[in-house]
């Protein structure tokens, strides 16, 4: 489904050149949730940038749900990420003018579609989310984890195959937090797509499939958080997660 | 709904505080222009109206080529048999003196009645015959056209004035008075009404005999017998049938009558001053000029004649209407780029303030086209609001103070027209306009850069930029001046590339002068306002285009009054200082050396100075002189001839070569003439050159002493006679002395006398009258002297004067207006500014500053703001009148000196302070209420 190819990406700041990735290749297989994690400066948030289209490699190829990104336009980046992803970012990024269900409503608005379709998937997402009675509320009245669950709808308002989600627990205190993992866990298994989300808590990669870890600018290893081996298959939890973690950074 | 537009909706009605400020913006300027066209409609329309009844309709006109000189008036019947002709009119215009005999009761006992006469002078025009009205339209308060020679139209004003009628001129004569036991009888042989006879001879109180007399002057109007004074001692009556509106924008009284009733009174039947000639569709009038000039002047006397384009006439007019215009133009245009440029830096200042936001957008599928169409669309929104609130505004706040001047100003209230919906297209152009960059700088954020939250250093390379950019604009501004081009053309050229050149330059100039003010003078300011230095600076170059572009909307308003304020003293000193003609002008029929020294014993009179204006022929003795002579044929030469010392104490003349010294001596001496510019301009003539002039073979020649100009010789001439432009006769005429003229042309016969000027003692001085006074001495001691008009040359300059102040208020009213709505952008601005920096403000608050830091830092930025305005303001300003100096020596030809008067412009730097400040006040006082909690989590989605 995702798939990335020697992947090379520099950024110049004030004058210094940081090398953010370094020839990474990895491949993400079919629907499920999965874990990106690494230090700070391991370069997983900018792997996100340019899953999301939002930048493009100096130089590799990636493809994802069949969609090449390396030789797009602007406008070709603009329709991919109206259909093809769905972003969810650290700090909400809610339209502060917005609703709740506007703010869900919004790609669908911009793609053009009818009005009265669009309102029925918006308040079906805010329900199904648990947050269908914040609908006509703005941010400023909403708590953090509402706000973050508004933001889960508005990236899965156009059914997109793949969401992207940078940091989503961030902001948001243990309990939230964990709430929006299960939650994220539940909707890439319900609704089969691709969930990747990049953390650097191992609690929050517990919930996922598989984990991919990045430490300067590359793929230094990746395992399942399902382990199979002698005895029935068991889930890692936080510490096995961290543990796993650990080994590959050392 | 289109995506942009709902994004649009949602912004607009999402932050409404701001928006509001945007729609107020452009409801202030849209209102404002709105009201500029409203006035300016209703006083060109009242000028038109006045055009088009003084000058009429008809496309050419035949007249004679010495001014005040009649035509045959038969000429018209070979006029009408041209085959392009479709009517030709015979038109004639005299002076009259008209009076009315009313029966008075005095006011001291025995309160006998008496005969009263009161008089006043007005111009008489024929009217068209009645299937020719057309040709000059009238309106009518009451009664209806003359349609024989004993009936007659008077105007209101009139009207108003042989009522006797408090504060309007009307002239008592006692000189009958004295007819008591005879009263009735003379009365009746002078058609007075007979129901006179009802009331007693006797009034019993002071009161009764007020009344009375109020009541029979009063009874004048419609079926009134009034009388025309034919001299030497003839009356002719005429029956009041008819009242016209009064006369638009001042000018001499008028009154209406058929050709033959107005023959009744000058005493030369089938005479005309002109013949109006109307041409059938297709037939272009200067074609028709061309062709018939020669024939006409084939014609015997037609030598005499003249044909002629009314265009010709009116230009003159037109292009005072234009000349108008210009500063209410010039007003409007500055407060619409003044709108622009506050809505560009308003919604500027909304696209940084939500980088983010448009970034997260830009994440979730908008494309840059969504993005920038959404800004416009806002734009839009804001215009068309402004539009739809302001126009009406301001043509309700217009149409409230004209009707409210309207007796003062004699203005008819005009609805105005389609050319309203110039300020509603205006509004939303602006708007849209103002809208066009932050379209584009929304569009070109790049979402990445946008959603990081890095702090970026404030670009220094833009600020270099505009600084380059702007002196070029400034520097074009110019360029229209040195152009070579004719006079319309610079003028538009001026208008419409110089003007924007140099608004727009100094708009851009504002954020590299604002950085140089920051530079200069912030560490002064902080210490004043108790604030560390380091701070303040540093949060002014932080956002140095938003700061400086809102300098730059600031400084629009002080600009104009800069403007205005220094053309104003310009004007005041240097072209009304130098206009001096004499207090009183008096023209006559019968004007003889007798009566110029019957003036001269009235104690209030210094000096007269008597006129004869001398048709003469004339023929160049100067080889350089232009060839072609056909239009501006030098036998039609008017000289006017008067003693040279008098006439100089009383009279300023402006030389434009040689001297008031040497050619007073020169003209003393004889042989000698000057020249109006006019003459010197259209013959190539000048100082030196030779002019030799003859009158029925006698012939001598006169050497040119002087060239010379006289703004005041102009207005004098406007208010005498309208159908003749002063260019017009200064073209065709010399000034001489009396002596050369009588001696060497008139044989020794003592020229005529058309017109004594007279100069009047200081009413301040013991020996000093009031002008009424002055005017009914006058009037008496001449009263012999033929149909007399005297013209008020105090009241003449104290018009003047008062048309000044009554420009320089409305623009004023204008500039200040414009900062209004430019403080509309400052208080924007500051509360983006805030919204924006409330996290920052909430660290400096959890670091220890006072809330009392905070609030002096946001009004020291207001303040810095204000001071980059004071200059950019007061430089534009300056610069604005250098080229209006160059203007108005294109249209008026005089040079005025640029005085800047400080004081005045200081006052301006004072209410530009106050405003900016002020503006920013109630964001700073919303600020100072929010605990630092409250701003620190600001910076949480």
């Amino acid at each position: 489904m995702i798939r990335c190819t020697n992947i090379r990406k520099t950024y110049d700041l004030g004058g210094r050149k940081v090398d953010a990735l370094c020839g990474l290749s990895l491949e993400i297989p079919g629907p499920g949730f999965y874990a990106i994690m690494g230090q700070s400066g391991s370069g997983k948030s900018t792997l996100l940038h340019l899953l999301a289209g939002l930048d493009s490699p100096d130089s590799g190829e990636i493809t994802v749900a069949g969609s090449p990104l390396g030789a797009m336009t602007d406008a070709e980046a603009t329709l991919y990420r109206r259909r093809v992803i769905g972003i969810v970012f650290q700090q909400f990024n809610l339209i502060p003018t917005l609703t709740a269900v506007e703010n869900v409503e919004l790609p669908g608005v911009l793609a053009s579609e009818p009005a009265g379709a669009l309102r029925a998937r918006a308040m079906k997402l805010l329900s199904q989310l648990g947050v269908g009675e914040r609908a006509g509320h703005r941010p400023d009245a909403m708590s953090g984890g509402e706000q973050q669950r508004v933001a889960i709808a508005r990236a899965l308002s156009g059914s997109p195959p793949v969401l992207l989600a940078d940091e989503p627990s961030g902001n948001l205190d243990s309990a939230n937090s964990l709430r929006l993992w299960e939650l994220l866990a539940t909707l890439a298994l319900e609704m089969k797509i691709t969930i990747v989300m990049v953390t650097h808590e191992p609690a929050a990669a517990a919930w996922c499939d598989r984990v991919f870890v990045l430490r300067d600018g590359a793929l230094v290893g990746e395992f399942p958080t399902l382990s199979s081996g002698e005895g029935p298959e068991r889930k890692l939890d936080a510490a096995g997660v961290a543990a796993r973690y650990q080994q590959y950074l050392r | 709904m289109r995506p942009a537009l709902r994004l649009a909706t949602s912004n607009i009605f999402g932050r409404r505080g701001r928006t509001l400020l945007l729609i107020a913006v452009v409801t202030l300027s849209a209102a404002l222009i709105a009201a500029v066209i409203t006035a300016m409609g209703s006083v060109e329309g009242a000028l038109r109206k006045r055009m088009t009844m003084m000058v009429g309709t008809a496309d050419a006109r035949i007249r004679h080529i010495v001014s005040g000189e009649t035509v045959d008036a038969r000429l018209w019947e070979l006029v009408a048999s041209w085959p392009e002709v479709a009517s030709a009119v015979p038109r004639l215009q005299h002076p009259l003196t008209l009076r009315v005999v009313r029966p008075a009761w005095n006011a001291n006992p025995p309160f006998q009645r008496e005969v009263r006469v009161l008089s006043s002078t007005a111009m008489g025009s024929s009217l068209p015959p009645p299937e020719h009205l057309d040709l000059r339209p009238i309106d009518l308060v009451d009664g209806r056209l003359p349609q024989s020679p004993q009936e007659i139209v008077v105007s209101q004003v009139l009207l108003d004035r042989l009522r006797g009628k408090a504060g309007i001129e009307g002239r008592r004569s006692t000189a009958l008075a004295q007819i008591t036991s005879r009263v009735a009888d003379g009365l009746a042989s002078r058609g007075v009404p007979t129901d006179i006879d009802s009331r007693s001879p006797r009034a019993s109180s002071s009161d009764e005999a007020a009344a009375w007399t109020a009541e029979e002057a009063q009874s004048l109007g419609l079926g009134s017998r009034i009388e025309a004074v034919r001299f030497p001692r003839q009356v002719v009556g005429y029956t009041i049938v008819g009242i016209a509106k009064s006369e638009l924008l001042g000018g001499r009284p008028q009154t209406l009558l058929t050709l033959e009733g107005l023959e009744r009174t000058t005493g030369e039947p089938d005479r005309a001053g002109d013949i109006e000639i109307v041409l059938k569709p297709g037939f272009e009038p200067g074609a028709f000029v061309d062709k018939y000039a020669g024939p006409l002047r084939a014609l015997p006397d037609g030598s005499k004649l003249i044909l002629q384009t009314t265009e010709k006439v009116t230009t003159g007019f037109k292009k005072n209407i234009q000349n108008n215009n210009i500063p209410l133009l010039i007003a409007s245009g500055l407060a619409f780029l003044s709108a622009a440029f506050i809505i560009t830096t308003g919604m500027t200042v909304s696209i940084t303030e939500r980088k983010r936001e448009l970034a997260i957008v830009r994440c979730i599928g908008a494309s840059r086209w969504q993005i920038a169409e959404t800004q416009l669309w806002i734009g839009l929104g804001i215009g068309t609001i402004g539009a739809v609130l302001g126009v009406p505004l301001g043509v309700g706040i217009a149409l409230s103070l004209l009707h409210y001047f309207q007796n003062d100003m004699k203005i008819e209230v005009l609805m105005p027209g389609s050319r309203v919906l110039i300020a509603a297209g205006g509004a939303i152009v602006s708007a849209l306009i103002g809208a066009g960059y932050p379209a584009w700088r929304a569009s070109s954020l790049p979402p990445l850069r946008a959603l990081s939250a890095r702090a970026e250093a404030p670009p220094r390379a833009g600020v270099w930029w505009l600084l380059l950019l702007g002196v070029i604009m400034i520097a074009l501004q110019p360029v229209p001046l040195y152009a070579g081009l004719g006079i319309d053309q610079t003028v538009l050229l001026y208008l419409w590339f110089g003007l924007p050149c140099l608004l727009i330059g100094y708009f851009l100039l504002g954020v590299p002068v604002l950085f140089a003010m920051t530079r200069i003078a912030s560490v002064a300011v902080a210490r004043s306002m108790r604030l560390p230095p380091v701070l303040l600076r540093r949060s002014m170059e932080a956002t140095p285009f938003r700061n400086g572009l809102t300098a730059g909307a600031m400084m629009t308003g002080l600009a104009l009054l800069v403007a205005i304020w220094t053309q104003g003293r310009a004007i005041s000193e240097d072209w009304l200082g130098k206009i001096r003609f004499p207090e009183v002008f008096i023209t006559g029929t019968q004007l003889k050396p007798r009566h110029q020294r019957e003036l001269d014993r009235l104690p209030f009179v210094t000096q007269t100075v008597a006129i004869t204006l001398q048709a003469v022929e004339a023929v160049p003795l100067d080889p350089n002189t232009a060839p072609d002579q056909t239009i501006l044929a030098m036998d039609r030469t008017t000289f006017i001839a008067f003693e040279p010392k008098p006439f100089f104490s009383l009279a300023k003349l402006i030389f434009v070569e040689g001297d008031e010294v040497t050619a007073a001596q020169r003209l003393e001496q004889g042989g000698a003439i000057l020249v109006a510019r006019e003459f010197a301009t259209a013959r190539r003539m000048g100082v030196g050159s030779k002019v030799r002039l003859g009158y029925e073979n006698r012939w001598k020649d006169f050497e040119i002493v002087g060239v010379v100009s006289s703004p005041g010789l102009d207005i004098v001439n406007q208010y005498f006679d309208l159908g003749q432009s002063f260019a017009e006769t200064a073209v065709h005429a010399v000034f001489g002395s009396r002596a050369d003229l009588r001696d060497s042309l008139l044989d020794g016969a003592e020229p005529n006398t058309q017109l004594i000027q007279v100069g009047l003692v200081p009413q301040s001085d013991p020996a000093g009258v009031d002008d009424e006074t002055a005017d009914a001495r006058i009037r008496d001691a001449l009263s012999d002297g033929g149909i007399l008009d005297v013209g008020n040359g105090r009241k003449l300059r104290a018009d003047i004067t008062a048309v000044l102040e009554r420009s320089m208020l409305v623009v004023s009213a204008i500039a200040v207006m414009s900062m209004l709505v430019a403080c509309l952008g400052v208080a924007n601005l500051i509360i983006a500014g805030i919204d924006a920096r409330q996290f920052e403000f909430g660290v400096l608050r959890a670091v220890g500053a006072r809330r009392g830091v905070v609030l002096r830092l946001v009004l020291a930025e207001a303040f810095l703001i204000g001071l980059a305005a004071i200059v950019l303001g007061t430089c534009m300003g300056l610069q604005a009148v250098w080229a209006g100096q160059k203007i108005d020596a294109l249209l008026i030809g005089i040079e005025l000196r640029v005085h800047p008067p400080w004081i005045a412009i200081a006052s301006g730097w004072v209410v530009v302070l106050v405003l900016t400040v002020g503006a920013s006040a109630p964001a700073v006082f919303a600020l100072g209420r929010r605990s630092p909690r409250e701003l620190l989590a600001a910076v949480r989605g």
